[in-house]
């Protein structure tokens, strides 16, 4: 069941012949509890949808409904969290009293404000000593952080995300990935906008790509009908070739190359058959990666 | 709304240059107050300025705006949470300036100091006092500009605005053109009504036309600020 239903919408720049059109004729729907993943090159259009999303920008034609509700209806704000991809917040403000703003914004018991302020910054890492500083003094990672620990407050059933781990060092990456999937294990529904496609591959339930203001492909990544993996399996150099050659004759889509890495194309389920298939032939697999090459997504021709 | 409020308190009373500002306002204020002066004039315009200039297109820039809004809160809730929270400094500030002047007076007296007007604190409250629905209408201005204009677009439009509206009826005057001035006047009158409250503080009628002109025009500017900002468009970032 949708939660998020896109009909049609188009939003344009400017007037006359100064318009400059954002969005165009753009229908999208995300199911409950699914990640959807927004990629495409800057200027595609992709902030300007999800700022159609949050009822920020009224699109000038078509319709957004949010379980069934307008974007900004104050029962779908009171269940969502949103994390701009620059906090643009009063620089003065300390790191505590940022998160209690927000706290007591997000409608939360006014009495449990500290208990909710250390727990969220201890959900992405943020030393308590860090919450005394002024938000001017935080590093970009950092204000990263603490937009995510603020978007995440309540458990928002709802997270609109742009740009999460921009800016971020590994360390920050994972610990942004690992709040969005502990959402999606709670049952959010997610939207995501970044640049960094091996975060949202690894996030993401669908991805859509952006160009020019168009959906111009869409790709599932996880569950049935997801698309082809490109898969690398690493075995013994020495029986890649007879191992390849015995996945062949299986069914798979395999290659041997140097180094004794195998590639192969498939689904997940392929490719855990054919990691399974090499191990009970007694062949080693020191190393299985997968991934659905968003890149090629990214290059590739528009539909 | 408190929050909102409350937040505004914070930015205000965070920042040095407010708090430098202000104080020095507060004794130009109190000065003027112990000098006899019946009003306060562009003391209490430049302590609305320090207090409500980009009081919202700062949050609009800044992006603060777009994450506050996605939280359950009315968009009149923060619009006027921040109107309260600057009348409310503003009031802080006048009670300031009175208080600063008594102390300034009984200081005086205490030193010997003998020259100069003499200082009578109900006059002096009468004056600020007096001041404070000016400064209302003064803020509820810079609040409407403040809705659709980028930084502190809203304090230029509010002196550009002052210059003309002042400047028309003179000009119309010197050009010999009666009806102009007429027109000014009444615009003047109209658009920044002086409320006449001076005279309301010395015991005249309450319900006269000034009153109503100012009712009126604090009522227009506080609901147009909330219908521009009700239907005002938030864009950020880069796509």
């Amino acid at each position: 069941m949708s939660v998020i239903e896109v009909r049609g919408i188009s939003k344009s720049y400017g007037r006359g012949r100064r318009a400059y059109p954002a969005l165009a004729d753009v229908s999208l729907s995300v199911a409950r509890g699914e990640t959807l993943g927004l990629i495409g090159p800057n200027g595609a259009g992709k902030t300007t949808l999800l700022s159609c999303l949050l009822g920020f920008l009224r699109p000038n034609a078509g319709t957004i409904s949010i379980d069934g509700k307008a974007p900004d209806d104050l029962s779908i704000r009171a269940r969502s969290g949103y994390m701009p991809e620059r906090l643009g917040f009063d620089r003065e403000l300390s790191g505590r009293d940022f998160l209690a703003h927000h706290w007591r914004l997000s409608r939360g018991d006014p009495e449990r404000t500290e208990e909710e302020v250390l727990a969220a910054a201890a959900r992405v890492d943020l030393e308590p000593a860090a919450l005394h500083k002024k938000l001017r003094t935080y590093s970009r990672g950092m204000l990263q952080r603490i937009g995510v620990a603020q978007a995440t407050f309540g458990d928002p059933s709802l997270l609109f995300l742009d740009e999460p781990a921009s800016g971020t060092d590994p360390l920050g990456v994972a610990v942004v990935r690992d709040r969005i999937l502990d959402a999606k294990k709670r049952g959010a529904t997610i939207v995501l906008n970044s640049h960094q496609l091996a975060e949202v591959e690894r996030v993401c339930d669908r991805v859509v790509f952006i160009e020019r203001g168009r959906i111009a492909r869409e790709e599932k990544l996880r569950g049935d009908g997801a698309a082809a993996r490109r898969a690398i399996l690493r075995t013994d150099p020495a029986r890649a070739a007879d191992a390849a050659f015995a996945l062949s004759a299986d069914g798979f889509s395999a290659r041997a190359e140097s180094e004794g890495i195998i590639r192969l194309t498939g689904s997940e389920t392929d490719l855990s058959r054919a990691v399974r298939a090499l191990v009970l032939r007694g062949d080693p697999v020191f190393e299985a990666r997968s991934s659905a090459d968003l890149e090629e997504l990214f290059r590739g021709p528009a539909a | 709304m408190i929050e909102s409020a409350r937040r505004l308190l914070d930015q205000k009373f965070g920042s040095l240059g407010v708090w430098i500002s202000l104080v020095a306002l507060v004794l130009l204020g109190a000065l003027l107050l112990v000098s006899g002066q019946t009003s306060m004039g562009l003391v209490t315009v430049l302590g609305v300025f320090v207090v409500t200039a980009g009081i919202v297109s700062r949050d609009a820039a800044s992006g603060a705006l777009q994450m506050i809004l996605s939280r359950p809160i009315l968009r009149a809730q923060y619009l006027f949470g921040r109107y309260l929270a600057a009348l409310t400094l503003m009031a802080g500030f006048l009670a300031s300036v009175f208080a600063t002047a008594v102390l300034i007076d009984r200081a005086a007296a205490l030193a010997g100091w003998t020259g100069g007007s003499a200082f009578l604190w109900q006059e002096g409250l009468r004056v600020v006092v007096s001041e404070f629905p000016r400064a209302a209408l003064d803020a509820a201005i810079l609040l409407f500009f403040s809705t659709f204009l980028r930084g502190l677009g809203d304090a230029l439009a509010f002196v550009l605005c002052g210059i003309v509206l002042n400047l028309l009826p003179q000009v119309a005057t010197a050009l010999r053109k009666p009806g102009l001035a007429r027109f000014g006047r009444r615009l003047l009158a109209n658009v920044a009504p002086d409320g006449a409250w001076s005279s309301i503080f010395h015991g005249g009628p309450i319900l006269q036309a000034a009153t109503g002109q100012w009712a009126l025009a604090m009522a227009v500017y506080l609901l147009l600020a909330s219908i521009v900002f009700n239907r005002r468009e938030l864009s950020y970032g880069q796509d």
